[in-house]
């Protein structure tokens, strides 16, 4: 008697701990991640793992199946179909539309959906009884519906006709923009195309300093991140300047003497995007760089050479610039 | 017929940028590895062109379609025909490419050899490993498109790479599913956004791809009817891909699935010594590229094995990395997954142990583990590993084809699809 009633508050736990890790994933989905953690000042994927863990215990080795509440089952089933249902819809209806049209619709995550499924599908797991999956008695349980077989074959039809609607239409956004591009630009060279695709910014900037710069110079480029993925990215701005070398910089200092080195050139780059990443600050270099002169890249505007015996950083606060350094030997 | 042509001319483009290597590469001894596995693919393809020439059972049948054939043959020339008029109209701009892949060709057009090209990472410490990651096949592709002065865009090859994909899943699965099925499967293959997106992006994927979809293809067909050339072009297209791309091991795992086969099922016996063939010049080929690697540079590579690298990543099962790395895992193969899962369960559930369904279903759990256990072994020693997601989805794309093949197998038995068997 004292085992099994032992037996029971361990089925009682385990049944309030699975509809509680539920309804909180549900909750993460409906407002953002993170937020059991900002509330509960528990990380809800330790929970989680907390709970599958003795799950999977409790299952495994109290073999709790015969004290488990009939209703329980049926409830399991019935929360794991409609968040099938529910997850499905979702990823149908943004494949047809727009990414995170649910989310601006409807106020839902559909990537965190995936949470409260996993952990229906683990609750199936935990309360359904082996007789409601085959009773082989009196021939009946859920496997019987799957060896109806047209009922499956109908089923994969429908996800056939889902693949192909969802593969037309993904497809269709994919190259929209650069179908009407194509037909808008019929005539583009393809500097133009390049430029289109790899941004004007950059590729004006990379045009500038192939111009202004000898084959066989080496330059020095900022560090690889935001502002700068390409022009700080060596393995990606080396494509455009190739015979050129470029050593990487970093933020505030050149890493390396300019002085004593083999560096012609210091690259004067503000940042080709608006997002930035590891503390990085738009505007390089940000510190004082010996110089010959300086040539500034200027829309509209004949280039400006400036005859300055030393690059200083503070006179560029503020300004966005584009240009080259030649170092001083 | 159509797949023993694709798969000669894949295998003598190999033998052919193999030995390019070599010359360029000349007098470098340490690639000498290449220059073997490149002799022992020539002489693989001619002894598989002599069996299959000897193969009295070869036809040519006219095919057969349905309305609902003819219109998914339209939809699938509609899909490569976008692919070709969007690389008529564009250049290299894929970030990979534009970084590594078109910048190596260009850099060999210009002289520099592929081992003297980690010099160019002397002071990028970051990246010192870059040029040599991956394989040379793509960018001698690029590399010889510009040496015999095409005027079209490069991307023009991968257009045809999907129209070679597109062909290879029609006649690899058209016994199993009936022609108008296969062109349904054809469809979605190329029509995903995987394997489209591949053929828009001048990166090792959509090679890598046909490469190892051809391979299987041919494999599973051995082991139904044993013919013997098959088994030959198919070990060595899976093994050959290694030179497409190195970080996926998906010959262990075709090598694995051959001598677990063996292994569990009498019946299947005779695939141990292939397997284990797969396995050896898997080891050979791997070390081929590896060899050259170290030798000719200190680079570092992405995963490293050492004992803390090992025994991390077994601790992390009790810590939950396990359970976070596998959502992250299915989020970011969702949908997909869960087709694998579905195709899985329906071999299953078929409950008949013949060659075709044990070596899918092995396939299928084995390359997946690979996938998983790769990026959790990665998640301990890279702090970007949560960027792999979608290079990995684009890189398993060969799932994508012999999955739906499964499942529309189950749809070729039903009375509703009208089927037409070649």
């Amino acid at each position: 008697m004292k085992s099994k009633k032992v037996l029971h508050s361990y089925i009682g736990a385990l049944i309030l701990a699975w509809l509680v890790v539920l309804m909180l994933s549900i909750v993460e989905s409906a407002t953002y991640p993170g937020f059991v953690l900002k509330h509960l000042y528990v990380d809800l994927l330790s929970i989680i793992f907390v709970v599958v863990i003795l799950g999977f215990f409790i299952k495994i080795f109290l073999k709790i199946e015969r004290n488990v509440p009939n209703y329980l089952e049926k409830v399991a089933i019935c929360i794991s179909i409609i968040l099938s249902v529910v997850v499905f819809l979702c990823n149908f209806i943004e494949g047809i539309s727009y990414t995170n049209y649910i989310f601006s619709r409807f106020h839902v995550h559909p990537k965190l959906l995936y949470t409260p499924l996993f952990l229906s599908y683990f609750g199936l797991f935990l309360f359904i009884k082996k007789d409601t999956i085959w009773n082989k008695s009196n021939n009946a349980g859920l496997a019987k519906y799957f060896k109806t077989i047209y009922k499956v074959r109908t089923l994969l039809l429908i996800i056939c006709f889902w693949l192909i609607f969802q593969n037309l239409t993904v497809i269709w956004q994919v190259l929209r923009n650069d179908i009407l591009f194509m037909v808008k630009h019929r005539e583009s060279t393809v500097a133009e195309k390049m430029r289109y695709k790899v941004g004007d910014k950059f590729y004006k900037f990379v045009d500038f300093v192939q111009k202004n710069t000898p084959p066989y110079s080496t330059i020095l480029i900022p560090p690889q991140g935001y502002p700068w993925p390409q022009t700080g990215n060596p393995s990606y701005i080396r494509y455009f300047l190739y015979p050129r070398k470029v050593v990487v910089g970093k933020e505030y200092e050149a890493n390396i003497d300019l002085l004593k080195s083999n560096i012609d050139y210091v690259l004067i780059a503000h940042g080709e995007t608006d997002t930035t990443e590891f503390g990085f600050t738009h505007g390089w270099p940000k510190f004082d760089v010996p110089s010959d002169y300086v040539l500034y890249m200027e829309d509209d505007k004949e280039l400006i050479r400036q005859y300055e015996h030393m690059y200083l950083y503070k006179n560029s606060i503020g300004k966005e610039q584009w240009g080259i350094i030649k170092i001083k030997k | 017929m159509t797949n023993f042509i694709i798969g000669t001319l894949l295998l003598m483009m190999m033998a052919i940028e193999k030995l390019s290597f070599v010359i360029i590469e000349y007098p470098i001894y340490f690639s000498v590895p290449t220059l073997i596995s490149a002799v022992v693919l020539i002489f693989a393809i001619v002894y598989g062109l002599k069996l299959y020439l000897k193969d009295s059972s070869i036809s040519i049948k006219k095919i057969s379609l349905s309305r609902a054939g003819w219109f998914f043959l339209f939809l699938t020339i509609i899909i490569i025909g976008m692919s070709f008029i969007l690389n008529f109209n564009r250049w290299t701009v894929g970030w990979d490419a534009v970084a590594l892949y078109d910048a190596r060709a260009k850099f060999l057009y210009s002289g520099l050899t592929f081992s003297k090209m980690s010099d160019l990472s002397n002071y990028d410490p970051q990246n010192s490993y870059y040029y040599l990651l991956y394989p040379p096949f793509t960018s001698l592709v690029h590399y010889h498109w510009m040496l015999l002065s095409i005027k079209l865009p490069v991307g023009v090859y991968y257009s045809i790479n999907l129209l070679l994909l597109s062909l290879i899943v029609f006649n690899g699965f058209n016994k199993k599913i009936g022609n108008n099925l296969s062109l349904v499967l054809a469809f979605l293959s190329i029509s995903s956004i995987s394997i489209f997106s591949s053929s828009i992006l001048e990166y090792t994927n959509l090679p890598f791809t046909i490469y190892i979809l051809l391979g299987i293809i041919f494999i599973g067909d051995y082991l139904e009817n044993r013919t013997v050339w098959k088994l030959i072009y198919g070990i060595s297209l899976i093994v050959c891909s290694q030179w497409i791309r190195f970080q996926e091991p998906i010959w262990l795992g075709v090598a694995i699935a051959m001598i677990v086969m063996a292994i569990t099922y009498k019946k299947f016996r005779h695939t141990l010594i292939p397997g284990v063939v797969v396995l050896l010049f898997g080891f050979f080929e791997r070390y081929s590229w590896s060899s050259f690697i170290s030798a000719s540079s200190s680079t570092n590579t992405i995963v490293n094995f050492n004992l803390i690298n090992i025994i991390e990543p077994i601790l992390g099962i009790f810590t939950g990395s396990l359970f976070s790395i596998g959502l992250f895992f299915v989020d970011s193969w969702a949908p997909l997954i869960f087709v694998y899962i579905i195709s899985v369960a329906v071999i299953i559930n078929r409950r008949t142990a013949n060659a075709h369904n044990v070596f899918y279903l092995l396939i299928n759990s084995l390359i997946i583990m690979i996938y998983f256990g790769g990026l959790y072994f990665v998640s301990f020693q890279s702090i970007w590993w949560d960027k792999l997601g979608d290079s990995l989805v684009r890189s398993s794309a060969f799932l994508i084809p012999i999955n739906a093949m499964i499942l529309l197998s189950e749809l070729s038995k039903t009375k509703f699809i009208n089927v037409k068997k070649r």
